[in-house]
């Protein structure tokens, strides 16, 4: 038996209707598939990105804000504290290393990062890419997803909406006068960081008239630890590396009262999530919905258009063809719409889904690994084994159709 | 009789369910012979049972009451599972109405029968071929819909012959086409069951192909009228 030329005549005649159909069904598909892979996507991504800082120690405050200040560079006046708990920090045995973030300029929409080159460069994880990093504090490397030829020279202006080259007014904010050069650009790493520029803290300090955390008189090319403790001005956020779990919970617990707040952002991430994920399971279930309301519409198209096709049914009767056979077509008929409109939705949910990550990534640097995994392909499996069995309704009616009178009628 | 009949009916009776669920008897018969390759007419106005005797010739419906045997065929003991396959093996139906499918082209309508089991359609494809070409088709490959209605009564009449039945059974095969149409498929349907010896029952109203069949049943009211 092989009722596919029949099936593909059927298709053919009808493809208006049934490419309607299918389409309906992929478009309800597609959003939950699109949907589901975001979410776990911007979880993915947004771990990913927080993936270099173990413990993170700033001010009292909103740690949700700590960590979207520090790790995702959303820009906020973050409370300072004691630049000397470097010091204190680099001298604890449990430390591996602990490096400074330091906020406040912009150039050209983009944020200057005061750190030092060991972190800017993740402690080794991230190579620069083109040219070097900094030695100077009037050197700055910019992440990979700014274009700026090396050698580009700058001041930097304080605060987004600043022109640089303006009259009196904006050369007040320029508290010092400093010119940046670009000397390197790092490799790409699918986080904010990649639209930042990196500077020595030493030379944010100083735009800002601060003692810079070395002794006066200092070289420009002295950057980074070890520090004069007497010298060091507050930071709104340092990030350190302990040397073993243990450490990471004490230090989190050490640094967790006087004056400092200390937070681990993974943890921070999956209260995030939580909130993140009721939300996906509301529009989930939303999806689902529209996809049982779509399959239903489906059955009673088909089952209206099964009446106009009861002649055509006995006349396969009349030429030899047995019940099962006309259950199988018909069974088959459905179910492949339903195939198709799922197969198609999950390729329409990826494309969305990328579509979506690419402009979330081109607004905020964080990239987001978009991929149809086990939820997706478990959603449209269930699309597909719930057609199996409501393509049963209309087979059954279908092995039904009283042959004799249905061809004369 | 002295031959043992091809077809034997015996104290036949034929009822349809009414849409209210009542019963009515549609034709009863007491008796029919044929011989194989024998021609019978089946005649009589609309709703005479012209096309219930032929359904349950063709073992798409099942008498209430009564005998149906081809050779040695008791269709009435036959499961409806059984009825379907000896059809497609036995018997080829053209309707008044064609019944071709739209969509698949000449071969594709002619070949069918093969997609419903049995002999696969690539064994059958050569002998579906020369059957287009014995009923004066050119292009195997053209869709049906474009054809013209004597065209595609020729298509269902090669469709029925397929698989060589030895029963042929047609309602009102010439009733939708033109003079000339008609008598040139009456000709085709009596020359085709000549050529493969089988059994031709065809219910016509068309007077021409009466008189060109060896026996008439007239019907008149679900009896044979005398």
């Amino acid at each position: 038996m092989n009722p596919f030329p029949l099936l593909l005549a059927d298709l053919k005649r009808h493809r208006l209707s049934l490419g309607a159909v299918v389409l309906l069904i992929a478009v309800a598909v597609a959003l939950g598939v699109a949907v589901s892979a975001s979410a776990r996507a911007l979880r993915q991504g947004s771990t990913d990105a927080a993936d270099a800082f173990d413990l993170i120690i700033g001010a009292p405050g909103s740690q949700t804000q700590l960590i979207l200040t520090s790790v995702f560079l959303q820009p906020a006046a973050l409370p300072l504290i004691d630049g000397r708990l470097m010091t204190e920090l680099a001298e604890d045995p449990g430390v591996a290393t602990v490096a400074p973030i330091g906020f406040g300029d912009f150039r050209l929409g983009y944020p200057i990062v005061g750190t030092d080159a060991a972190f800017a460069g993740r402690w080794g994880k991230l190579p620069v890419a083109d040219g070097r990093m900094f030695q100077r504090r009037d050197e700055v490397v910019v992440g990979a997803g700014i274009a700026w030829p090396l050698g580009t020279q700058f001041h930097p202006s304080h605060g987004l909406h600043h022109a640089i080259e303006d009259d009196d007014d904006a050369a007040a904010h320029q508290h010092q006068d400093l010119t940046y050069t670009v000397v390197g650009r790092l490799a790409a790493q699918g986080t904010p960081w990649d639209r930042a520029i990196l500077a020595p803290i030493e030379s944010v300090w100083w735009v800002h008239g601060l003692a810079d955390g070395h002794p006066a008189g200092a070289p420009d090319t002295r950057l980074g630890a070890p520090w004069d403790p007497e010298s060091l001005s507050g930071v709104p956020a340092l990030v350190v590396k302990p040397r073993s779990i243990a450490d990471a919970y004490r230090l989190r617990d050490r640094y967790r009262r006087n004056g400092t707040m200390a937070l681990f952002p993974a943890e921070v991430l999956i209260g995030l999530y939580a909130t993140l994920g009721d939300a996906r399971d509301l529009i989930a279930v939303i999806a689902l919905g529209t996809q049982i309301l779509v399959v239903a519409a489906v059955l009673l198209a088909v089952l209206a258009t099964l009446a106009t096709r009861r002649r055509q049914l006995a006349v396969l009767r009349a030429l030899g063809a047995s019940r099962r056979f006309l259950f199988g077509l018909i069974w088959l008929q459905v179910e492949s719409l339903v195939l198709a409109g799922g197969l198609t939705g999950l390729a329409l949910g990826w494309v969305a889904a990328t579509a979506v990550a690419r402009i979330f990534t081109a607004r905020t640097g964080i990239a987001l690994p978009v991929e149809i995994g086990a939820p997706e392909a478990l959603l449209v499996g269930g699309l597909v084994a719930a057609g199996a069995l409501l393509a049963i309704v209309p087979a059954w009616s279908a092995y039904r159709t009283p042959v004799s009178t249905a061809l004369r009628g | 009789m002295s031959f043992a009949p091809f077809l034997h009916v015996e104290q036949l009776r034929i009822s349809h369910r009414l849409p209210a669920g009542d019963r009515f008897i549609a034709l009863t018969l007491d008796r029919l012979d044929l011989a194989a390759g024998d021609h019978l007419a089946l005649t009589g106005p609309s709703g005479s049972g012209k096309s219930s005797l032929l359904a349950a010739l063709a073992g798409l419906d099942r008498p209430a009451r009564g005998r149906i045997v081809w050779g040695d065929t008791d269709l009435t003991a036959l499961s409806e599972r059984a009825r379907d396959r000896w059809r497609r093996d036995r018997v080829g139906l053209v309707f008044q109405e064609f019944h071709l499918f739209d969509r698949l082209d000449v071969l594709g309508n002619v070949l069918l029968p093969a997609r419903l089991g049995g002999i696969g359609a690539a064994a059958l494809k050569p002998r579906a071929l020369e059957l287009i070409d014995r009923v004066g088709l050119t292009r195997p490959r053209q869709p049906v819909e474009r054809l013209s209605r004597g065209e595609m009564q020729r298509v269902a009449v090669a469709r029925a012959l397929l698989r060589s039945p030895g029963i042929l059974l047609a309602d009102e095969p010439t009733a939708s086409l033109d003079a000339a149409n008609a008598a040139a498929i009456g000709s085709l349907l009596i020359e085709v069951a000549q050529e493969l010896g089988s059994t031709l029952v065809i219910g016509t109203h068309d007077p021409r192909l009466r008189e060109r069949l060896g026996r008439e049943i007239r019907l008149d009211a679900g009896k044979v009228a005398a």
